[in-house]
């Protein structure tokens, strides 16, 4: 057990104050919920309403899609583009998808390569760009689900003041589905591009995100 | 993680799955309530 704790000690950090925070969320949430509800002569509901509403999980959907969007995003754009000195950068001469050799495939398989590495074809296709298609899709779905619950909270408030009612295709044109969407998209590739430079000039002794210290500034992906 | 020695890649897959787990329960739930909530 203790083997297992120190092997995984990174994932099941954030699994941890991932499960910690949503828990959290959820009754800072029913309480700014419930205090709106009475500013409009509402009734309070209770902590198991909350968190089956709309509400609820279109603020968490909303957090989530800007996330995996911005994994995505680092992925991809990590194959083809670089930052010179920047640890979060591949080397400059790296550019694109690199060779068999580089990447272990094909005649470089070594004996523990996994097995859809060893295949051929559509499966090796499918598994050298599955980390890049399982985020683009959990991105996706994530954003769906944002739309979906968003749409029903802002036909609620249409309802509340007599306004007419939109579909789900109009809700997506509404400033309301973009203004929820581009302002997290905005700190994200902020945070992913200040990581991108700051790597270059900054250090952290012993993280593996960082430059060794005594790495040159013009040294691009230190720590591999 | 096939490829690995047997038995070895349990504890990392146990984790992996938690992950899984975690995101798919969160999507199944979101898309639930919004298609459900009253």
């Amino acid at each position: 057990m203790k083997t297992f704790i120190r092997e995984n000690s990174l994932s099941l950090f954030f699994a941890s104050i991932f499960l910690a925070t949503i828990f959290a969320q959820s009754f800072a949430g029913q309480h700014a919920y419930n205090a709106e509800l009475v500013h409009h002569d509402g009734s309070p509901v209770s902590w198991a309403t909350y968190v089956t509403s709309a509400h609820y999980w279109g603020a968490v959907m909303e957090n989530w899609q800007s996330e995996f969007l911005q994994f995505t995003l680092f992925i991809g754009a990590t194959i083809w583009l670089v930052q010179k000195g920047s640890n979060e950068s591949k080397r400059l001469q790296d550019i694109g998808i690199e060779t068999d050799e580089q990447q272990k495939v094909g005649a470089h398989t070594v004996p523990r390569s996994p097995a859809w590495a060893k295949a051929g074809g559509l499966r090796r296709r499918v598994y050298e760009n599955s980390l890049l298609l399982t985020m683009t899709t959990i991105f996706l779905a994530t954003w769906l689900a944002q739309s979906l619950n968003h749409w029903h909270v802002f036909n609620d408030d249409q309802r509340e003041h007599g306004a007419t009612t939109v579909s789900w295709g109009r809700y997506l044109l509404d400033p309301d589905f973009w203004e929820r969407t581009l302002q997290n998209w905005q700190s994200e590739f902020l945070a992913v591009g200040t990581m991108a430079v700051f790597t270059i000039y900054l250090r952290q002794r012993g993280s593996p995100e960082s430059k060794p210290v005594g790495a040159p500034h013009d040294e691009t992906a230190s720590s591999g | 993680l096939s490829g690995t020695p047997a038995g070895k890649d349990v504890p990392m897959r146990a984790v992996f799955n938690l992950y899984v787990v975690v995101i798919a329960v969160g999507l199944v739930a979101a898309v639930l309530v919004a298609l459900t909530d009253p």
